[in-house]
């Protein structure tokens, strides 16, 4: 009885302080967790050691679930709660027989995107673990040994939308071997490297039979998100590899290690964003026909015919992950503004590697309104980063909790940080 | 910042040895202090004549398995001593037939693709193979052209 007063208590003082900037009953760690961040933010280390944390969301009671990209635990999602109201969290759960990365809430249900099909889990009110009653939503989704993930987001018309990446780099008819030529046309675009839209209260909905191939032309997207206030999709491309190593005559390793850019897409019904045929240049700001089609690197070909992105980022960087923030705890220029987590690049040996941040995108409207920015930095904790497998910490996943803090996880040990905005401090 | 003193170091030995246009056996022997660097060391014979099979790995394998050996984790296993590196014949089979799907090495799971690269030759498979089990701590004992055409 004692136990729940003071836990009635614990809620109260919380809710008081709901939408107030002050973090009365939360003290940020010295170290911000590691990480370096903008004056008047501070970050504490929610939870550690998850397993490999893919993507999270936060419910509005505070409570946290996050995909993992393996069982861990005998589970593949983790639930983790804060009994003691300090920001770390003391309660952490493992759930769900699937692994994978997509992850969101729709209609008090879970839904879980695994490397093959979408699941979906009732919710109980106050309860951390999701209910035991596991209905199938998207079946017969590829397997894929590379670009598995299956990431989703919904609409606000009741539309799930799934990505499907391409098992391939630019669709040569074998696999990344050098010499070997691009398909054309690219058979893998008819299930993969695009956005399939579902009706997300539907069960058991086949891929080709009940999806609809939303947009195409998107190697591989692990960062999506529905833009509530401009009713309008996003996503962001990891863009292909390997220019040099195929092709050494058109690219040295400099130019390989450059190109093509990360893409920030505007998803539309019907968009093309133009994979595997052609890349965006950032340099020339335009999308040029890829080698394997012919193109010598200035060419652009069918590519004139493509979208392209609203921004682009460095090369091989790995966006994976997208928030329009929508909280009140952040400074008015965050509002409407995109969170992008970039994982950091493997393939732009030997040059150094990079991009092991969290950036942010001043946003008006439906496009950028001004240049990216580093926002949260020091997860990799070496520089320069030589090879990924020094890196500490590598961003994946974003959410944001109920009284607007950013949260964000790793996916090399499993760490769950929460950024908070506290200008007392 | 230790770290960063010893980059400035060696971007200093770095830039002293293009100024001068060649690599004198002392920066070679600065360098070797770099544990990044030993797999060089390891894989350049007594002469300082580089091991053939090091051009073979930097055109082929370093872009996914690093210059360093270390992989990509998740993805690439590193070519440090793991029981892949250990089985000759296992060695030769992944560069002539590829691997995809999940496997595990030292204990971690890896899960991605790693195209068939059937097209080089006998002496560059040998020689590729013997390079890196006499690099990334690995001690062991060179792979011959026979080997790789019998197993082809």
């Amino acid at each position: 009885m004692k136990f729940i007063n003071l836990l009635l208590l614990a809620v109260v003082f919380v809710s008081c302080n709901s939408g107030s900037h002050k973090i009365n009953t939360i003290t940020a760690d010295s170290d911000n967790g590691g990480l370096t961040l903008p004056e008047d933010f501070c970050a504490l280390v929610v939870a550690d050691d998850l397993g490999p944390a893919r993507h999270i969301q936060v419910n509005d009671q505070g409570d946290i679930y996050i995909s993992l990209n393996r069982l861990h635990k005998g589970g593949g999602i983790a639930c983790l709660r804060d009994t003691t109201n300090d920001g770390r969290a003391d309660l952490i759960q493992y759930f769900g027989r699937h692994h994978g990365t997509g992850i969101a809430f729709w209609n008090n249900h879970l839904y879980f995107g695994s490397d093959t099909l979408v699941v979906r889990y009732p919710m109980v009110y106050g309860q951390l673990l999701p209910h035991d009653g596991e209905e199938i939503v998207v079946t017969g989704l590829p397997i894929n040994n590379q670009h598995a993930a299956k990431p989703l987001t919904f609409d606000q018309a009741g539309n799930l939308y799934v990505t499907v990446g391409a098992p391939s780099n630019a669709c040569m008819e074998q696999t990344r071997t050098k010499g070997s030529p691009g398909m054309d046309p690219c058979p893998l675009l008819e299930r993969h490297g695009g956005i399939w839209q579902f009706r997300a209260d539907q069960l058991k909905q086949d891929q080709v039979e009940d999806g609809l191939r939303y947009a195409t032309g998107i190697r591989h997207a692990v960062a999506v998100d529905w833009n509530g206030a401009e009713n309008t999709l996003y996503a962001l491309q990891h863009g292909r590899d390997q220019l040099h190593q195929f092709f050494p005559e058109l690219y040295d390793e400099k130019q390989s290690a450059e190109l093509p850019a990360e893409e920030l897409l505007l998803v539309e019904e019907g968009s093309d964003f133009g994979w595997p045929y052609c890349y965006y240049d950032p340099i020339t700001q335009q999308k040029v026909l890829g080698p394997e089609y012919g193109g010598d690197g200035t060419e652009v070909g069918v590519c004139a015919a493509k979208d392209d992105p609203i921004l682009a980022f460095p090369a091989h960087v790995a966006p994976n992950d997208l928030l329009f923030y929508t909280g009140d705890m952040f400074p008015e220029r965050y509002q409407n503004g995109a969170f992008i987590a970039f994982h950091g690049s493997w393939n732009r040996a030997p040059e150094v590697q990079e991009g092991y941040y969290v950036v942010f995108v001043p946003f008006e409207g439906k496009i950028p309104s001004g240049d990216w920015e580093i926002f949260a930095d020091g997860f990799a904790g070496v520089s320069p980063v030589n090879s990924p497998a020094d890196a500490q910490y590598r961003p994946c996943g974003l959410a944001q909790g109920p009284d607007g803090s950013l949260f964000v996880t790793d996916d090399v040990k499993g760490r769950v940080w929460r950024i908070m905005y506290n200008p007392a401090n | 910042m230790r770290q960063f003193y010893f980059y400035s170091i060696m971007l200093f030995v770095f830039v002293l040895g293009s100024c001068s246009g060649k690599k004198s056996a002392n920066n070679n022997q600065e360098q070797s202090e770099n544990p990044k660097e030993l797999s060089d060391v390891t894989g350049t014979q007594a002469l300082g004549e580089p091991h053939p099979g090091k051009a073979v790995y930097q055109k082929y394998c370093l872009t996914c398995h690093q210059s360093d050996g270390s992989g990509v984790p998740g993805m690439f296993p590193p070519l440090s001593p793991n029981e892949w590196i250990a089985d000759k014949d296992k060695m030769i089979e992944l560069m002539l037939n590829g691997q995809s799907g999940e496997i595990t090495v030292n204990g971690e799971v890896y899960n991605s693709l790693m195209p068939a690269h059937d097209f080089l030759s006998d002496e560059q498979i040998a020689d590729v193979i013997s390079y890196v089990r006499m690099s990334f701590g690995n001690d062991l004992e060179a792979v011959s052209q026979e080997e790789v055409a019998a197993a082809r």
